[in-house]
């Protein structure tokens, strides 16, 4: 698959080789490559979304400007969507073609505990201490809210 | 030697044998230059005491063993996201103020294996996220160049290893290690008038460098000339067991050399000429030309066609893998703990909301955006896609009919701005300009380095990079050195 598409390129590459070859560097200053603007777009997240990507995050987006740079992030993001990339494979690592191998099975490292909590805030005995578990973020806020308008 | 900026390795080992300088009172200098400096803001911690034992090991070997290291009594300062045994590390952030590794990054290993000697931790942007290290917990690092006493119109120093490449240019270290994402090493280098190099992805080790970006994250080293980060390289190069990440062969160390230029090709790419390129840089990036063309180099102009869009590409795949990243800091095992108890949700939300800033909280937003199930063919896989398209670009102009060996750019597209000019942008639009010339070696995972070049109008340094194919280090650097000797640039500030 990926070999159509290099040749596409490379015969791209030739033409536009052959069209530059005998440019000097002078002739630079008169063409230059425009960055993709980004600011013509209207991007719009919706509440439920917002509130999905906080309960994922686990981070509050308390302000609006938090909203305005999500926004603006797609937006510029969008601005790849348009571009052909038909039959090519997505390259997740720069190692594909490299050997990297994995190590035996075994241990090498132990005995290690007191090193492992020594940077907890909170412990207790050889433990670390976490709040009770299972109770969904949303809930939470919503539980304070009611608090809040009952007091 | 009279002043502390024109130190180089070699002539910091000659002084050491014919006894005009010992390690204890050279390091002992650096230590003085770094408090003396101290406005500039290089350093998170300043490790006064390893600082003193290193020199005195040092010292111990080198008169009483004599067995001189290759690094034997250099300063060598870190960025603050390297993990150092018994040394806060903190990433510039709240999240890990009060952090304490028990471990050592490799890199830092060797190092201290090689006899360097530590002055101190570098400021950065928090967690790296940036190119100005101005969004530091500890305050922004200032540019050396142009700088003034209780003058409120300093320069930045670039980023996010401006800690690092002050620490250099200042000479409080002669060299120092920084990390480099999307251009955290070369950037600063660049505006700070220093050499930084970028190494091929995998060929240093990233155990214990508190990762950004893993797919494209490399340890970056920073020094006054380019013989010394070659000699910082080929120290800290090579396999390592701890990462799986490295190429598992052997690294040849490389030597400096006499290069016939005229068997030396190098590409022009057209479309790193872009829009709010200044004139000094293009000036600069014509004058190197006509350089190499007088040393009968072959110059070409070549294209790399997806240029425009790798800034694009990189923001997404930069977002993504932050917001997987950062999701290790819940503030349980380590890091900041907030003061609350109703469920463990609402502590890690709220110790998260408190340990970071708002460009690593915004970043983490956009991540997950991207990586919703409706969302992740459409942003994160296409992002992928054109990574590859990005990547086949470099690979056309290295082989191929017509190839090149070596593609010369600028750094940044301008020389450094001013702080109050810089804080009026939004982080991510910082970036997506300050980047536009560094990010796609680190989309490749090729190797490329930054060379000041000369002053631009206003006295700062204009900076021009290099790039070559996987693993050629060895030529690239050679031809680094060349340019260097040819242009000669001279650290004039006045520090």
């Amino acid at each position: 698959m990926n070999y159509i598409s290099t040749i596409i390129s490379y015969n791209k590459l030739q033409i536009i080789k052959s069209a530059v070859r005998n440019l000097c560097l002078k002739n630079l200053s008169t063409r230059q490559a425009q960055p993709i603007d980004h600011k013509e777009e209207n991007v719009r997240v919706d509440k439920n979304t917002l509130a999905l990507l906080e309960r994922l995050s686990l981070v509050k987006c308390d302000s609006t400007e938090g909203l305005t740079v999500l926004e603006d992030s797609i937006a510029f993001a969008n601005k790849i969507l348009h571009i052909n990339t038909d039959n090519v494979d997505p390259l997740y690592s720069v190692l594909e073609n490299e050997n990297v191998y994995l190590r035996n099975d075994v241990v090498t490292q132990g005995d290690c505990q007191k090193d492992i909590l020594k940077n907890a805030v909170l412990k207790e005995d050889d433990y670390f201490v976490a709040p009770p578990g299972n109770i969904p973020l949303q809930e939470i806020q919503i539980d304070k809210k009611e608090q809040e308008t009952k007091s | 030697m009279n002043k502390l900026t024109s130190y180089t390795i070699k002539k910091i080992h000659k002084s050491y044998i014919e006894k005009i300088l010992t390690p204890t009172s050279f390091i002992d200098l650096c230590l003085q230059k770094a408090k003396q400096a101290s406005e500039l803001n290089a350093f998170v911690t300043l490790t006064v005491e390893e600082a003193e034992n290193h020199g005195i090991e040092s010292e111990k070997r080198l008169y009483i063993d004599k067995n001189v290291k290759p690094l034997e009594g250099i300063s060598i300062g870190i960025k603050d996201n390297f993990c150092t045994k018994n040394i806060s590390t903190t990433c510039a952030s709240n999240m890990l103020r009060n952090f304490v590794p028990t471990y050592d990054a490799t890199v830092y290993s060797r190092l201290r294996q090689a006899g360097a000697c530590l002055i101190g931790k570098c400021n950065l942007d928090e967690f790296a996220m940036g190119s100005g290290t101005i969004d530091s917990i500890f305050g922004p690092t200032r540019n050396p160049w142009g700088y003034r006493k209780n003058d409120d119109k300093w320069r930045i120093a670039g980023g996010s290893s401006g800690g690092s490449a002050v620490a250099v240019s200042s000479g409080a270290c002669v060299a120092a290690l920084g990390s480099d994402t999307g251009g955290s090493t070369r950037n600063p280098a660049a505006l700070c008038g220093v050499v930084g190099l970028k190494p091929t992805y995998g060929l240093v080790s990233r155990y214990g460098l508190i990762p950004l970006v893993n797919s494209m994250d490399v340890p970056g080293i920073i020094a006054r000339t380019v013989e010394d980060v070659t000699a910082v390289l080929n120290c800290i190069a090579g396999p390592d067991e701890l990462d799986s990440t490295t190429l598992k062969r052997d690294f040849n160390p490389i030597v400096m050399k006499e290069l016939d230029m005229s068997k030396i090709k190098i590409g022009i790419p057209k479309e790193y000429n872009c829009v709010g390129m200044s004139k000094d840089v293009l000036e600069t990036w014509q004058y190197v030309t006509k350089l190499l063309k007088n040393e009968k180099t072959m110059i070409r102009s070549v294209s790399l066609p997806n240029t425009s869009v790798s800034i694009a590409v990189y923001s997404i795949l930069n977002q993504c893998e932050v917001a997987s990243n950062m999701a290790r800091y819940d503030g349980l095992e380590y890091g900041l703990r907030a003061n609350e108890d109703y469920s463990t949700e609402e502590l890690y939300a709220s110790s998260r909301s408190q340990g970071f800033n708002n460009v690593v909280r915004w970043r983490i937003f956009a991540g997950n955006y991207f990586l919703l199930a409706r969302n992740y063919d459409k942003y994160f896989i296409k992002a992928l896609k054109l990574r590859r398209l990005i990547s086949n670009d470099f690979k056309n102009v290295f082989n191929g009919e017509d190839s090149v060996d070596l593609l010369l750019t600028p750094t940044t597209l301008t020389d450094a701005p001013r702080y109050e000019d810089f804080v009026s942008k939004h982080n991510r639009d910082q970036c997506a300009f300050q980047d536009y010339c560094t990010q796609p070696a680190n989309m490749a995972g090729i190797p490329a380095v930054s060379i000041p070049v000369r002053l631009s109008n206003d006295n700062l340094p204009v900076s021009l990079q290099l790039m070559g194919p996987c693993l050629s280090e060895d030529l690239l650097l050679n031809v680094a050195r060349k340019i260097e000797q040819l242009v000669n640039f001279q650290h004039t500030h006045n520090f």
